[in-house]
């Protein structure tokens, strides 16, 4: 995509607690690749502890959500900010989907499998995020 | 003396050193100490999940903050958890030779030699803490 002044947050759990936490984690960061100049990573460390600029950050672009388990943190951490997400991203969606089997991936280093459902997330992300600047695009033209 | 400990990383995204952390957190819990060490999520903690308020409120915390910020202990305190041990991840970092800030936040292998030092010096706290 073109260079464009509207940004849009990626806002992924990025926990520790579980494999998924990796997942989103790591699907972030290939879809800010994949869209640089498009996307900012929001820090959900930073904003559980409302750190000014992250939240003035979190307020300041449309986002995506990346949860990764059932308590859906990054959804709660918007919430908590009095803001709406443009898209979330669940990953017990996009697995019930595609199926991908993650035994014995491990959440420290994904292997294959758990490289697969990165890319996969991540391009969900990406499709998102097309979806959020397509949408200001024709809604300000 | 402590029975458990609890990591609490601060899980930022845009720093080599949060990257860092979280994996020296992985290979200390799981390799250097097994079953002493409990992995404290920020964003759980943040959404009042159970397990993780039990962590900071029974265990020998310890932030690994990867910036001046103090994200991990303010979330940490702020849920009424006490905080017995900050660690300054770039300064541990500095003191083993290696400065994070240049490299990519992206990955960090758990077997990379500057998550293995750190490791090593979380579980060096940790051993102390459970006596």
């Amino acid at each position: 995509m073109a260079d464009t002044a509207l940004k849009v947050g990626i806002l992924a759990c990025s926990g520790i607690g579980r494999l998924v936490s990796t997942v989103t984690r790591q699907a972030a960061y290939r879809a800010h690749e994949l869209r640089p100049n498009e996307t900012v990573l929001l820090s959900s460390g930073a904003l559980t502890a409302a750190e000014p600029e992250h939240v003035a950050l979190l307020h300041r672009y449309p986002f995506v959500v990346i949860d990764g388990c059932r308590p859906r943190c990054g959804s709660n951490i918007a919430r908590q900010h009095n803001r709406q997400p443009a898209a979330t991203i669940y990953l017990g969606d996009v697995l019930a989907e595609t199926k991908i089997p993650l035994a014995g991936e491990k959440r420290r280093a994904l292997g294959e499998q758990g490289n697969k459902f990165v890319q996969i997330v991540a391009q969900r992300i990406v499709e998102a995020v097309d979806r959020v600047i397509a949408d200001e695009i024709v809604s300000t033209l | 003396m402590a029975q458990f400990v609890c990591l609490q990383p601060c899980l930022g995204i845009n720093h080599a050193a949060a990257s860092i952390a979280r994996q020296a957190a992985y290979v200390a819990a799981e390799d250097m100490l097994p079953g002493q060490i409990h992995l404290g999520c920020a964003p759980a903690l943040n959404a009042h999940v159970q397990e993780d308020i039990d962590f900071i409120k029974t265990d020998f915390v310890i932030c690994l903050e990867a910036c001046d910020k103090g994200c991990a202990t303010t979330l940490v305190r702020r849920e009424g958890g006490k905080v017995h041990l900050i660690m300054s991840v770039p300064q541990v970092l500095k003191e083993e030779g290696f400065e994070a800030e240049a490299e990519s936040p992206v990955f960090f292998a758990p077997e990379h030699p500057a998550v293995r030092a750190l490791a090593r010096r979380i579980a060096d706290e940790c051993r102390k803490a459970l006596g």
